[in-house]
């Protein structure tokens, strides 16, 4: 008798007990775009006392039915709480900035006596994509002593960084030994451009090409990612290099110039 | 987040800052929660009040009343009391409020747990706690330390007396840890060796510790018995020690001599537990000697190590023991007189004797040959040996130990009998009265017979054995003489198995009479109310006699005093002082009264009597009477006169050696009373008054001796001779009192002896009235002074004058 009874309260209080339903937290936003954290919780029994929202642990939005307004919100660098629009389930950030970055969570504390709490979170990562494509640029020194060429390829700023890679004739170079590789140079805003040099093995004629991608691929677990194309973008720039016994970098100077206007309408080619 | 490390059981205090920004905010709620749980373990709720009287709230499934929140410290703190192992987790604080951000701050809070049991084990399996052992030399052993509970995993570790040892620490399964100590080879050095295990999980928590004491058991590692190889008295009682040390626990000892267990040992203790002395009190005897004692250690707890043992070949040294063996040629039973005997004197002794000696009869012999007593190392040669040679014969060893005498061995000396020495060679015999004449002999053996004759001037006849009885070496015969012829000698003569008497003893048989008269009689010890009487017996007439002295008033010839006795020696007593008896001696037997020796005495007068001139006579006597207690200082001052009178006569003899037999100066005569005196008064009672010159001459003394005895009785006045009528012989001598006259002494001597040094036999012709008053005084003496008389003057008067050098102490008063 006395055990069965306990068994209902207990099972009573489970039901009764605050939870949270659940945090939908946005894992990438292109910047300047408006961002929504949703926050569902059951009170079961409970009276809200309040909804707090933390960015990596500092409030920045609070909703409490007790007081007046019940709807709060803290200035936070990177944080625009649309408070209009912001409720006790939800809170609008409108625009996010690359500073909105971070661990966003939302936690429910119901009412004395028990104050029982329940919290859910999530990360967003606010992304800029380059406006520019990456640019090849060449070492007229080395070409003249005749044995190898040194490329360099510098991507468009954005956030986070562009991967650079190198093709010749279609196969990418992964032999470090003609790969230089840079830190990346920081910009206002925090954007940040990267640069990537290759060594090319001269005796041949060859087409080189230099692919910037940003993409919040290395991501795991966001779904966000898959699917949202325009959450990706990829831009490349390609030279054609002709080997001559004589040596005249001009003639495929030239040619290369050419041949990347040519093959690269979607691309802006800087000279 | 916050790092919090916890002791269980201690206090531990949670931070949280509850600090407002703003003066105008205020702290609305906080909120504690424990990671794991969704609901907060402890609130306090500020809204609808004043934070100082916020509503408080601890779950009671965590901290319940343990907690309590500590607002005032900065930051503030949840303070936590005896912190569990269940506390520890991550706690989070949540202040809200009222216009700032809600403030969380974390703490990662970790209990530690201290290890809860420690058990040691030793290799057999047993937990050991305090004790670990007992172990021997050269043994290794290892102690396991296991350790369960606690949280971290504790860590264990074993010191050696508080120096750690590095040693291997295992995990074991179910979280507890084995600390592995090894130990060994053990040593002496190790014992009470301290090993501590010690276990701990943090700084702050407090370690367990066990700590094991190392037992251990040694053999002993020596035995002594104590001043050994020196030689032992036998007879005597010897407290033996003997010690042994390094036995843990403590050495046990025991006795043996030759094998055998000796029980009556006393074991001590040293203070330190390390020695162990075992006393034995031992009487060893001479077949000890040789004998080997030893004392034995063994530790009782390691009954398989062999004991110690220290040795001791007992050397014992004893009283020589002798004994007197008569010459094996030699028939104890058989030796006559004048024959050789020798002894050898039979020893042993250890150490050797450095002397020995014979004793005859308890008397040590000198080798003398003159004496037929030769000597030689260890034997005795007695040439000639006679009767007197007889006796006991013991030889005497020396050496350290003492000197042991043997048991006599006894010379029986055989001889013929001889006729023993004083026996009554007269017999006086009536006629008709039956006599018993006994003839004693001295004979070895004392089987004897004997043979009587009889000889008279006409004939020798044999006595007839019915007259004869004999009895040991006696024979007695009955003798009846019947006519004038049976009057003679009677031979006696005894033989034995050695031989014939060679002499006889002879016996006269002759009529029996009255005794003679005594003869010398003298007056002696005179006092105030006795005096003595010495005579010499005269012969008894051939029968036992008796002597009587009777004393009569002169006057009335009343009868004073009757003496006898079996000697003519007698004193009388009860008489008057100052008076002179008429006394009488004489001899009587079984036939009658032999003549009697008349003489006068006289007692002495009493002091009150005399005619003192001089006072200071008489002082002495006052002090005397005074005080008998002041007896002994007159006695010392009279002893410091006599050392001033030796002093005196020592100078005044030299003087009198300068000039012999003269008359002494005048001027000298002053001195010479004062010391008679001085004599007088302090040795004698003797008040004797007279002034008389001294001399230092022995002799001289003896005379005055004797003028006292004889002259003091007679009254003052009366000078005229006394006339005697007990002589029996005849007249005795008148007396001349010397006192009334005391200046005439150097008159007298120079008178007497002046002429020539007259021989004293001469003076003593001249008779005793010589002396004191001159040539003419006593005329009445002469030539028929008996010869008793004269033995009371003194023998010679060589020279007169000085003082006598002591007065007679030897004075008979």
């Amino acid at each position: 008798m006395f055990i069965t009874f306990a068994i209902i309260s207990l099972l009573i209080k489970e039901s009764m007990l605050l939870r949270i339903v659940r945090v939908a937290v946005p894992s990438y936003k292109v910047r300047g775009q408006p961002a929504q954290l949703d926050c569902d919780y059951e009170l079961g029994d409970d009276i809200l006392y309040s909804v707090k929202w933390y960015r990596d642990n500092e409030e920045f939005y609070r909703y409490m039915p007790k007081f007046d307004p019940p709807k709060h919100a803290y200035k936070l660098d990177g944080i625009k709480v649309d408070l209009l629009k912001s409720d006790d389930r939800r809170v609008i950030l409108h625009p996010v900035t690359l500073k909105s970055t971070g661990q966003y969570r939302c936690e429910v504390s119901a009412e004395a006596p028990s104050f029982a709490s329940a919290a859910g979170e999530g990360r967003m990562e606010v992304i800029y994509l380059p406006r520019e494509g990456p640019r090849i640029t060449g070492n007229q020194q080395e070409n003249r002593r005749g044995d190898s060429m040194f490329l360099n390829c510098t991507s468009g700023r954005s956030y986070p960084a562009a991967i650079l890679s190198w093709d010749i004739d279609g196969e990418k170079v992964t032999d470090p030994a003609l790969l230089v590789e840079y830190p990346p140079i920081q910009h206002q805003h925090g954007l940040v451009s990267t640069a990537l040099g290759l060594r090319v093995p001269t005796g041949r004629t060859m087409q080189v090409r230099c692919t910037a991608r940003v993409a919040p691929s290395w991501r795991e677990g966001s779904e966000a990612v898959v699917g949202n194309s325009q959450l990706a973008d990829s831009k490349e720039a390609m030279l054609l290099v002709k080997n001559s016994s004589g040596g005249c970098t001009l003639n495929v100077m030239l040619l290369t110039l050419s041949f990347i206007q040519l093959l690269s309408s979607l691309m802006q080619l800087e000279t | 987040m916050t790092q919090l490390v916890a002791v269980a059981g201690e206090p531990v205090y949670l931070p949280c800052d509850i600090a407002t920004q703003d003066e105008d905010d205020a702290v609305l709620l906080v909120l504690w929660y424990r990671e794991d749980l969704g609901t907060p373990i402890y609130s306090v709720d500020a809204r609808e009040r004043d934070f100082g009287v916020a509503e408080r709230w601890s779950d009671e499934s965590v901290f319940a009343s343990r907690a309590y929140f500590l607002p005032e410290r900065r930051p503030a703190e949840l303070g936590v009391d005896r912190v569990r192992a269940s506390d520890q987790g991550i706690y989070r604080c949540r202040v809200d409020f009222k216009q700032a951000q809600t403030r969380n701050s974390r703490v990662n809070l970790t209990v530690i747990v201290p290890p809860s049991k420690m058990v040691i084990i030793d290799d057999k399996g047993d937990v050991k706690q305090a004790i670990v052992g007992p172990y021997i030399e050269g043994d290794t052993f290892t102690l396991k330390c296991d350790v369960s509970g606690g949280r971290p995993r504790p860590w264990v570790k074993w010191f050696r007396d508080d120096v750690e040892v590095d040693t291997p620490a295992v995990p074991l399964a179910g979280g507890g840890v084995r600390g592995v100590l090894h130990v060994g080879p053990l040593t002496r050095a190790d014992v009470r060796a301290a090993f501590t295990c010690r276990a701990s999980n943090h700084l702050r928590a407090h370690p367990i510790e066990t700590t094991l004491t190392l037992d251990m058991n040694f053999p002993p590692l020596s035995v002594h018995i104590l001043g050994s190889n020196q030689p032992l008295s036998a007879s005597r009682r010897y407290d033996l020690l003997c010690q042994s040390s390094g036995s843990r626990p403590p050495a046990s000892i025991t006795w043996w001599k030759n094998g055998h267990r000796i029980n009556n040992a006393k074991e001590t203790l040293s203070s330190d537990g390390n020695t162990t002395t075992s006393t034995v009190s031992l009487q060893l005897t001479k077949s000890d000697a040789g004998a080997k004692l030893a004392c034995r250690a063994s530790n009782p707890q390691m009954p398989s190590v062999a004991a110690l043992e220290d040795d001791w070949l007992l050397d014992i040294q004893y009283v020589p023991e002798t004994t007197v063996r008569l010459g094996t040629n030699l028939d104890p039973k058989n030796i006559k007189e004048g024959s050789d005997v020798y002894f050898d004197c039979i020893i042993k002794a250890h150490p050797y004797v450095y002397k020995v000696e014979w004793r005859h009869n308890g008397k040590s012999l000198v080798h003398n040959v003159g004496h037929g007593i030769i000597i030689t190392n260890q034997s005795l040669v007695l040439q000639g040996v006679g009767r007197k040679t007889a006796g006991n014969y013991t030889c005497v060893g020396f050496n350290a130990e003492g000197d042991g005498e043997s048991k006599p061995f006894t010379l029986n000396v055989l001889y013929a009998p001889t006729c023993r020495s004083s026996q009554q060679r007269v017999h006086g015999v009536a006629k008709q009265e039956r006599a018993h004449i006994t003839c004693h002999v001295d004979a070895n053996p004392a089987d004897v017979s004997f043979r009587w004759t009889f000889n008279n001037t006409a004939n020798s006849n044999e006595v007839s054995d019915g007259y004869v009885s004999r009895s040991g070496t006696s024979s007695t015969v009955s003798y009846t003489p019947r006519t004038e012829m049976d009057y003679g000698t009677l031979l006696c003569w005894a033989h034995n198995r050695i031989g014939k008497q060679r002499v006889p003893c002879v016996y006269h048989i002759i009529a029996a009479g009255r005794p003679d008269q005594v003869h010398n009689c003298t007056v002696v010890n005179a006092s105030l109310t006795s005096f003595g009487v010495r005579c010499s017996e005269g012969f008894n007439g051939g029968l036992p006699q008796s002597f009587l002295l009777e004393v009569r008033e002169i006057i009335t010839q009343e009868i004073i005093a009757n003496v006898s006795s079996a000697v003519p020696r007698f004193t009388a007593v009860g008489l008057e002082p100052g008076k002179t008896y008429a006394a009488a001696v004489l001899a009587y037997n079984a036939k009658g009264r032999g003549d009697p020796y008349p003489l006068r005495a006289s007692t002495l007068r009493p002091p009150e009597k005399h005619h003192v001139h001089d006072k200071s006579l008489d002082l002495p006597r006052t002090a005397f009477q005074i005080s008998g207690a002041m007896s002994a200082a007159v006695g010392g001052g009279g002893v410091l006169m006599v050392v001033l009178v030796l002093f005196m006569v020592a100078v005044r003899q030299k003087c009198a050696k300068r000039k012999p037999r003269s008359a002494p100066p005048p001027s000298s005569q002053p001195a010479s009373p004062d010391k008679l005196r001085e004599k007088d008064d302090s040795e004698s009672d003797d008040r004797n008054p007279d002034i008389i010159p001294s001399d230092t001459d022995h002799m001289q003394i003896d005379y005055f001796r004797q003028q006292q005895v004889s002259t003091i009785s007679p009254p003052p006045g009366n000078r005229a001779p006394r006339g005697s009528v007990a002589g029996v012989r005849g007249s005795i001598p008148g007396y001349c009192p010397l006192r009334t006259v005391p200046p005439a002494h150097p008159q007298m001597h120079d008178t007497t002896n002046a002429p020539s040094s007259i021989p004293p036999p001469a003076r003593f012709a001249s008779g005793a009235c010589t002396l004191p008053r001159g040539a003419g005084a006593c005329g009445t003496s002469g030539a028929g002074i008996p010869l008793q008389h004269l033995r009371t003057l003194p023998r010679p008067l060589p020279a007169p004058a000085p003082a006598p050098r002591h007065t007679p102490r030897d004075t008979p008063l």
